[in-house]
């Protein structure tokens, strides 16, 4: 058999080295600019939203006739607990009116400019790292640009924070998760407002909360919302709940340890913050 | 055997591929099951073949991950690299060869996704890389093998008719 790289050859040699660089040379265009993950990231995307469309509305017909049909036995059950759900929530509705009139009034008082509101688009989980090139905490979901979804808009469900877009496309988005130890969201402590900089650790791994003075107050327990002052996530959103708290002696800062709010293993729906001003740009 | 649209039993068989491996990577996270199915073309099919389905992968591929472009070109391009020096010493259809192609094809991409997520200052989880990587390798093989078996169906099925 005639081989068809002969080793030895100087060819051979010659077209090796040609490859490399060109490799490195378009690598390094690309790391510039940023062209090439634009067009394979917004084609390539679209080729799974096609090829997978069928399959996703198959199951989402399939998902929603169960529930609508076939899953009756709990709606009972599931009707008396969101009946007493809803009785707690609107006792707690009846007082937060009135701290809302309160800031309403304090913020015209101090001429406070009040948040903008957000425009919520609800999508379906697709996928859970799609690929192998799916090294970080990340999953597909069935919404992008067509409705306004950019690179960095939060991603969150009414538990709290999911994360945010890393790529999307005209009907995909690409999603790093909070879990991931590449993401960073800026937040602060729901009760005592002491603020630190959340970082994920893997998979099924704690979070932590890093740059927190030793003397800032936190407890165990606490609920970690969003500070907004990363520019990504809108104040306020519910993140996290403080697991351990540690002050150790050869350290600045205390070891602060927290479990996202939200189960990150088992989504199905999240939602797509979209209308949100970037904090550089008011 | 081709109709009016020029559907062919290899372009249906082609096409099916690529729709079953988005499907199959959709649910199994972090899976590549287009790289049996290059080496399937590489040993059966045209060169224009290969290239057409590899381009495709790459595009699939690269999108949705989190690596800068180049991953996709550094793996495919490996896999067949490593077929065509492969081709010059052993018999390409036979198991060994498949093996130990699976073996080779393994080690690099743990190679190439760890140099490329370090190029980025990707923080990555080299145990689960490690541990994909050995399902990868499994799948490979038995996706190959599960597909030689249905082209050399659909090729009879082909020429009988």
């Amino acid at each position: 058999m005639i081989s068809l790289f002969p080793i030895r050859s100087k060819r051979f040699i010659a077209f090796l080295f040609l490859v490399i660089f060109l490799l490195l040379s378009i690598y390094t265009w690309n790391w510039r600019t940023g062209f090439l993950d634009r067009v394979t990231g917004t084609v390539g995307l679209e080729i799974v939203a096609w090829i997978s469309s069928p399959l996703v509305w198959t199951s989402n017909q399939v998902r929603t006739k169960w529930d609508a049909y076939v899953a009756l036995g709990e709606v009972h059950q599931e009707n008396e607990r969101l009946w007493a759900k809803v009785t707690d929530l609107s006792l707690q509705l009846f007082q937060l009116h009135e701290e809302a009139s309160e800031v309403a009034r304090l913020r015209a008082l101090y001429g406070f400019t009040p948040p903008q509101p957000w425009v919520l688009e609800g999508g379906r989980v697709v996928a859970m790292r799609f690929g192998p090139h799916a090294v970080v905490e990340s999953l597909l979901v069935d919404k992008g640009t067509r409705v306004g979804v950019s690179v960095d808009t939060p991603v969150i469900t009414p538990v709290g924070v999911v994360g945010r877009v890393m790529r999307p496309s005209l009907r995909l988005s690409n999603v790093l998760l909070i879990t991931d130890p590449n993401s960073r969201v800026a937040i602060m402590g729901r009760e005592h407002r002491t603020q630190g900089i959340l970082v994920g650790q893997g998979p099924q791994r704690n979070l932590q909360m890093q740059y927190v003075p030793l003397n800032d107050l936190l407890k165990e327990g606490e609920i970690l919302v969003t500070s907004g002052m990363d520019g990504v996530f809108p104040k306020g959103l519910p993140v996290a709940r403080v697991t351990r708290i540690e002050r150790p002696s050869t350290s600045l800062f205390q070891e602060v340890e927290a479990v996202p709010l939200v189960d990150l293993r088992n989504l199905e729906e999240v939602l797509l913050v979209v209308n949100l001003t970037p904090v550089d740009a008011e | 055997m081709s109709t009016v649209i020029g559907l062919t039993p290899m372009r249906v068989f082609w096409t099916v591929f690529i729709v079953l491996a988005v499907w199959l990577q959709l649910f199994v996270p972090g899976s590549d099951f287009f790289a049996s199915g290059i080496v399937l073309c590489l040993q059966q099919e045209r060169f224009r073949r290969v290239l057409g389905l590899t381009l495709l992968a790459i595009l699939i591929q690269e999108a949705p991950g989190a690596l800068a472009f180049g991953a996709g070109v550094l793996r495919y391009g490996a896999l067949i690299g490593i077929f065509f020096l492969g081709r010059s010493l052993f018999e390409p259809r036979s198991p060994v060869f498949i093996l130990l192609l699976a073996i080779v094809f393994t080690i690099l991409q743990l190679i190439i996704l760890h140099t490329m997520a370090g190029l980025q200052s990707l923080s990555i989880y080299g145990q689960r890389l490690l541990l994909e990587g050995m399902i990868m390798f499994c799948m490979f093989v038995v996706g190959w093998w599960i597909l030689d078996t249905v082209y050399r169906f659909a090729t009879r099925y082909a020429s009988q008719s």
